[in-house]
């Protein structure tokens, strides 16, 4: 693992999967994980392993949905989209994200 | 709500698992072509590419196995495989399992079949609002063929001065007329059935409402009142068809159109008799100028949160009003307050708690013995349980596997045991006494499997139990396989013991009622039952008005004669069953002090032969002649009679006159005693006889006739003459015949039933404590196989080997024998109350019971023991 590189903070897999299939529509595990990837420059290092039982944990709680399609290389893949409870969940949890690194970033102006 | 979702989510994605594992896979092998392809449009070559998409997407085990345990209930997946585990274990120990199935099945199949056959006795609840609060109350008489059986009744002249309203604590009294009568449908389809009496409020006492149409009204109940009827439900399904239409219709009832007012609802009973049709009283107002009265039986509504008792204390006096109209209601009667449960069980609730505890006792005889062979089990499988725990399973974990064996032990053997449940069922139905009320009902219902799942679950924990803490405190888990070869059996002889201790109790009790039931048929009844027929004629009192019953009755006795053999007519069952009861006389023309303490006599008039029929030798004077039959009166006493009525005198040449009873015959002539007859037990096999008096004479008008033949043609021919004899006078009129035998032998099935009964649970109980002993012996000698090789080499002889194991087992058997005899002191007071002729420490009996105990348990151990002594102590010594 790159030293400069960020492992993913426990628990916010959900939120940037969350985010990412809400503003991309209907994508599949292999274009989120990228398009997660993307967006953080490559400074986030991820197994993207890890990517998969998230994406059925965020299903089986009902935020996001999911059917078989067939991929940009004429392959069978599963889209992944948001669900109604699933936005209702990413505000949610953008919220506390917000709130708590406002927080931390706080905290740590007024220690140093 | 939010964990109710995740958790159905879970258990739906639990059944659904394999879906989400193929998925998986597919999404990952997707994942890597899509990256492989990504890799070498970036210029990577095809091997490195997919090993670079490989390494960036991480272990795939780790990723498949967290989507297995996402979808996963680990209590539930734990069970699962535990099952699993279980049933292969136990299908590789088949001898085993079967085992302990059966024994198993034989306590729960026992202890189902019995619940069922005692729950309407016992638990189920009654057909009555609050039947708590209903009580039956009056005068308790001795009526009956058994010691403790009795009737509460009321007397009826003067009932309504004292009981209508209803006295404090009461919010209403209500009766049934004196006996339930039969009545005939005359209309098409005749057929035969019972019609209760019952006071207007009797339904709304019992918080009873007609399920169709009305209940009796007051204006009803008057005397003279137009007749109407309240029907059954069955009635009603059987003869109506159910159909709503059936109010307002009449049902024509000995020869009479009645209107049906009302239909009862299903499941009703109307309490302690059998009814088909409920009619109005209507003996009210009773005319002043007419003498006597009938017997009520009484139930009364109590208020809220009063106990019989203090009802009772409350109303003694106005109970004992009775004794002013009827001067023998307080003779030797008691007064009783019974909650209507009470009432109706009677004594029979002794006999079903006895049953239940002693099959309560099987059952733990049952548990006792599979716990015993699953330790013995443990302990062979310490090692596997060991291994087990080196591999990380912990203490809990193996205590739950444990515990999942013997749970599916009992629910195999709660379900083989419901098969044998109905089987003893019907075999408990067909033997049971016909004085244990409602158990001809007792099926295999919804509520006894209800019981019966609860009694397995029950079972199994209760096996499981010991072997579980067994292995919760066992040193095998913590040092390994080798630590586990001495592991002290403390327990398992105190199950053996437990055991012995139980079947000690059972196989005394079971010794004592084998012993009334020797008694009950030894006891000399004084007369003799060997083929004699008895016939029952009933008239019609609708058919034959008063006048042309006693004509009727000589014309059919005239009938039967031409039988060879010995014919007799009488006005009561001969020789011991119901017969009038007389308390008023004058001797000589002096009427005999009755306060003085004159006893209740049985009356009976008979014709000549009589005597001879029932071979009741006359002591002095002569028996009956031809001549006496409605010649000048006369009469012949038994022993006791002649001693009370003239105590200290001849009787013979005297006079004795009945007074008019106000039971319903009427004889009153000055009779001459001709005769002194011996006593018979005249009121039941086990019970004192009664002073008797025989009159050759005939109660006037008496509806029901008795006949009595002792024939030399066979019993079956016989039959179908005397009842030949009857439809050539009248082919309406119903009879009943019966060998003398069987009803004797009737009056004693109770003790009978339990003494068969109890012994069978003695025997089970015996054999399943010799197979205990039997098993716990054999493995012990198992396990010191090395032991006995060692000192075997060292000069032990197998005698002395054998004699070590035998006194091993000495020392259970005697524990055990003596923890049962103090168990027994208190345990064998349940039978207390069965037993005729024999005491509680009868001598006898403990010897036999105890005698058959040490046999058996010595024979378990015979085996073992030499076993032990063929050792040969240089395999012992190879072996491991």
């Amino acid at each position: 693992m790159d030293k400069d590189k960020a492992a993913i903070l426990q628990g916010t897999l959900d939120l940037l999967v969350l985010k990412t299939v809400e503003t991309m529509g209907p994508l599949h595990g292999w274009a989120i994980a990228k398009r997660i990837e993307q967006i953080s420059d490559d400074l986030l290092e991820m197994k993207y392993g890890t990517l998969y039982p998230a994406l059925m944990r965020l299903e089986q709680s009902g935020w996001i949905s999911s059917e078989w399609g067939t991929s940009d290389n004429n392959r069978r893949a599963r889209f992944y989209s948001i669900t109604r409870q699933g936005r209702r969940q990413l505000a949610l949890e953008a919220k506390g994200w917000t709130q708590m690194a406002a927080f931390i970033t706080r905290v740590l102006g007024t220690t140093r | 709500m939010a964990t109710l979702r995740s958790l159905a989510s879970k258990l739906s994605a639990l059944f659904r698992r394999q879906q989400w594992h193929v998925r998986v896979d597919e999404e990952l092998e997707f994942h890597m072509g899509r990256e492989t392809e990504e890799n070498i449009r970036r210029g990577m070559a095809p091997r490195d590419a997919r090993a670079a998409a490989h390494r960036k997407l991480g272990n795939t085990t780790q990723v498949c196995e967290e989507v297995h345990r996402m979808n996963t209930i680990a209590f539930l997946d734990e069970t699962a495989r535990n099952v699993q585990v279980s049933l292969r274990t136990l299908r590789k120990n088949p001898g085993f399992a079967l085992t302990a199935v059966l024994v198993l099945a034989l306590g729960l199949g026992a202890s189902t079949a019995m619940f069922s056959a005692l729950d309407r006795i016992l638990f189920r609840p009654l057909p009555y609002a609050d039947a708590d609060r209903l009580v039956n109350l009056g005068w308790t008489m001795a009526l009956g063929t058994r010691p403790g059986q009795t009737q509460t009744r009321l007397y009826s002249r003067g009932y309504r001065q004292r009981w209508k309203p209803a006295p404090e604590p009461f919010t209403a009294i209500t009766t049934i007329a004196g006996a339930v009568e039969t009545c005939d449908i005359t209309e098409q389809q005749p057929e035969r059935l019972r019609c209760a009496k019952v006071e207007d409020n009797f339904l709304e006492t019992l918080g009873v409402r007609p399920a169709l149409g009305r209940a009796f009204t007051p204006e009803d109940d008057a005397r003279g009142a137009p007749p109407v009827a309240i029907i059954s439900h069955d009635v009603w399904t059987r003869r109506f068809r159910a159909d709503p239409g059936a109010l307002g219709r009449t049902i024509e009832l000995n020869g009479k159109p009645i209107p049906v007012i009302g239909v009862l609802p299903a499941g009703f009973a109307v309490p302690g008799v059998e009814a088909d049709i409920l009619r109005p009283q209507q003996i009210y107002p009773i005319d002043p100028g007419v003498q006597g009265g009938s017997l009520l039986t009484a139930f009364g509504r109590l208020k809220q949160g009063v106990t019989p008792e203090q009802a009772k204390a409350a109303i003694a006096p106005i109970i004992a009003d009775d004794a002013k109209d009827l001067p023998h209601m307080a003779d030797g009667n008691q007064q009783r307050v019974v909650p209507v449960r009470d009432y109706l069980v009677g004594d029979a609730a002794r006999v079903a708690w006895l049953l239940l505890g002693a099959v309560a006792v099987l059952l733990l005889i049952a548990c006792v013995n599979v716990a015993n062979l699953i330790l013995v089990r443990m302990s062979a499988r310490n090692r596997e349980f060991a291994v087990r725990a080196a591999l990380g399973a912990s203490r809990a974990r193996v205590a739950r596997l444990a515990l999942t064996e013997s749970l599916l032990l009992a629910v195999a053997g709660g379900g083989l045991g419901l098969l044998l449940a109905a089987g003893m069922l019907r075999v408990f139905v067909q033997l049971a006494p016909s004085s244990i009320p409602e158990i001809a009902q007792a099926s295999l219902d919804q509520r006894v499997f209800f019981v019966a799942a609860v009694l397995a679950l029950v079972a199994g924990a209760a096996v499981g139990i010991w072997p579980t803490l067994s292995i919760l405190r066992s040193r095998a888990l913590q040092h390994g396989p080798r630590a586990t070869m001495a592991t002290r059996p403390r327990m398992r002889f105190t199950l053996v013991t437990v055991q012995i201790a139980l079947t000690v109790a059972m196989l005394g009790g079971s010794a004592l009622l084998l012993r009334t039931m020797w008694n009950l048929v030894s006891i000399p009844l004084g007369y003799q039952s060997e083929r004699v027929l008895t016939m029952t004629v009933a008239l019609n009192p609708a058919l034959y008005p008063n006048g042309s019953r006693d004509p009727f009755f000589e014309r059919l006795l005239g009938h039967i004669r031409t039988i060879p053999g010995t014919v007799t007519m009488s006005t009561g069952a001969p020789p011991a069953g119901v017969a009038a009861t007389v308390t008023g006389f004058r001797l000589d023309g002096q009427p005999s002090k009755s306060q003085a303490g004159t006893p209740t006599m049985r009356a009976r008039g008979v014709t000549p032969g009589y005597f001879q029929i029932f071979g009741i030798p006359i002591l002095r004077g002569r028996a009956f002649a031809e001549a006496d039959w409605g010649g000048q009166p006369t009469v012949i006493l038994s022993e006791s009679a002649a001693r009370i009525l003239f105590p200290g005198q001849d009787p013979l040449g005297h006079t004795v006159q009945l007074l008019p009873s106000e039971l319903k015959y009427r004889w009153s002539q000055p009779a001459e005693v001709i005769g002194i007859a011996q006593e018979i037990r005249n009121t039941g096999p086990m019970l004192e006889p009664q002073p008797e008096i025989y009159a050759a004479s005939w109660w006037d008008n008496s509806a029901i006739a008795y006949f009595a033949i002792r024939t030399q043609v066979g019993t079956a021919e016989a039959a179908t003459f005397l009842k030949q004899a009857v439809a050539d006078l009248d082919p309406r009129t119903p009879v009943t015949i019966e060998l003398l035998d069987e009803q004797v032998a009737r009056q004693t099935e109770r003790p009978r039933f339990l003494a068969w009964l109890l012994s069978a649970f003695a025997g089970l109980a015996l054999l399943l404590a010799a197979a205990g002993l039997y098993g716990v012996a054999s493995y012990l000698v198992a396990q010191r196989t090395r032991e006995i090789g060692v000192r075997m080499a060292l000069g032990a002889a197998p005698a002395d080997i054998s004699r070590q194991v035998l006194g091993e087992a000495a020392r259970w058997i005697a524990a055990g024998t003596i923890l049962g005899c103090v168990l027994s002191w208190t345990a064998t007071r349940a039978v207390e109350a069965q037993l005729y002729g024999v005491g509680l420490l009868d001598p006898l009996s403990w010897i036999a019971a105890l005698g058959v105990l040490g046999a058996a348990l010595l024979l378990a151990v015979l085996l073992p023991a030499t076993r032990a002594a063929r050792v040969d102590p240089m395999e012992a010594l190879r072996a491991d």
